[in-house]
């Protein structure tokens, strides 16, 4: 995708909700939420992190921490409910066809860590 | 240690300018269709191929969104729809803001029903919400059977499917039944259609289809 946007965008989006929560320390972690089925890559969120975040004063000390949920293929013969990390054409447990593939779209901002 | 737990889409801010599109939409009873796919898939010649089957019941227009050229923006207005070209500069898909500018430079008392046609495009395109009501992804048949295992979220986040160039089928190694069974198992509700843009074959369904869902949509409101 354009993830030097997407990271800007989280970026202004951490400013607003630390302000909102009276917070102006710098932050230590900055945690997001980048699914398998989300269209970012992982890898280019950290390296456009890596450019924004000297410039960015409160930035500077932060470590990103990037979680990658799965979809789950939720399988409608055996009603396993398995974590995968793409397009699987069977259920891994049963091997049945018939299954859903959901989630692992998430594009998130999770929480941002402050030391004191 | 302090935590400011957050919790929140990044695209955020472009969900909330599509919402507000929505709304303006809704306002002024207008039903928007995102139009998504690959570069050459066969996006403006099905807007073309309809414009017939669309005359006469809804006053239709289209949100052109292309990387710099206004090519399809006149050709959409050689066929008698009114249009108006977005050049993303480059920018890959389109997003909510170019969208709003769209709508406040046109006169939306004129409209019954307004396509977008996006940049053409099976990544990126799928993460933004511009104001649509409805999605439809436009797969080839030349573009190969593989696509929605390649591009999942695209057809996770689709309402429906047309697959076009269906005159070429025989000539393609393109499994129908491996699009369809594929795209239900990530989205168990999507329609998938049928057509050929080019020889106009199937092009009436894909214009009922889309008025039929104008027409639920008006109902349910």
């Amino acid at each position: 995708m354009h993830e030097f946007g997407l990271i800007a965008d989280m970026v202004a989006l951490a400013e607003r909700e630390m302000a909102a929560a009276g917070v102006a320390e710098p932050a230590s972690k900055i945690t997001i939420v980048v699914g398998k089925f989300s269209s970012a890559s992982p890898e280019a969120m950290r390296t456009a992190f890596e450019l924004i975040s000297p410039e960015t004063t409160w930035l500077q000390q932060a470590e990103l921490v990037i979680e990658e949920p799965w979809p789950i293929c939720r399988c409608l013969s055996c009603h396993a409910e398995t974590p995968v990390d793409r397009y699987v054409p069977a259920c891994p447990v049963c091997g049945s066809n018939e299954f859903e593939l959901e989630g692992g779209d998430d594009l998130r901002l999770d929480s941002i860590d402050i030391d004191d | 240690m302090k935590k400011v737990v957050v919790a929140k889409e990044i695209l955020k801010a472009n969900d909330a300018i599509a919402r507000e599109n929505l709304s303006k939409l809704d306002a002024a009873n207008i039903f928007c269709v995102n139009l998504l796919g690959s570069p050459g898939s066969g996006k403006t010649t099905l807007l073309e191929k309809m414009t017939p089957f669309l005359k006469g019941q809804v006053r239709a227009g289209v949100i052109e969104g292309d990387l710099a050229t206004s090519e399809d923006a006149d050709r959409i207005e050689k066929v008698g729809l009114p249009s108006i070209q977005i050049n993303t500069g480059g920018g890959c898909h389109l997003e909510a803001n170019m969208v709003a500018n769209a709508l406040d430079a046109l006169d939306l008392s004129q409209f019954d029903l307004l396509f977008i046609e996006n940049v053409g495009n099976l990544v990126c395109t799928a993460g933004h919400q511009l104001g649509e009501r409805l999605r439809m992804v436009v797969l080839s048949s030349a573009e190969g059977d593989d696509k929605v295992v390649k591009y999942p979220p695209m057809f996770q986040k689709t309402n429906s499917v047309l697959i076009n160039k269906a005159d070429l089928l025989p000539y393609t190694e393109f499994s129908i039944e491996r699009v369809h069974e594929e795209a239900r198992r990530l989205n168990p509700d999507v329609e998938i259609l049928q057509a050929s843009a080019r020889t106009g074959e199937g092009i009436e369904e894909v214009a009922e289809f889309i008025l039929a869902k104008r027409q639920e949509w008006l109902e349910a409101r």
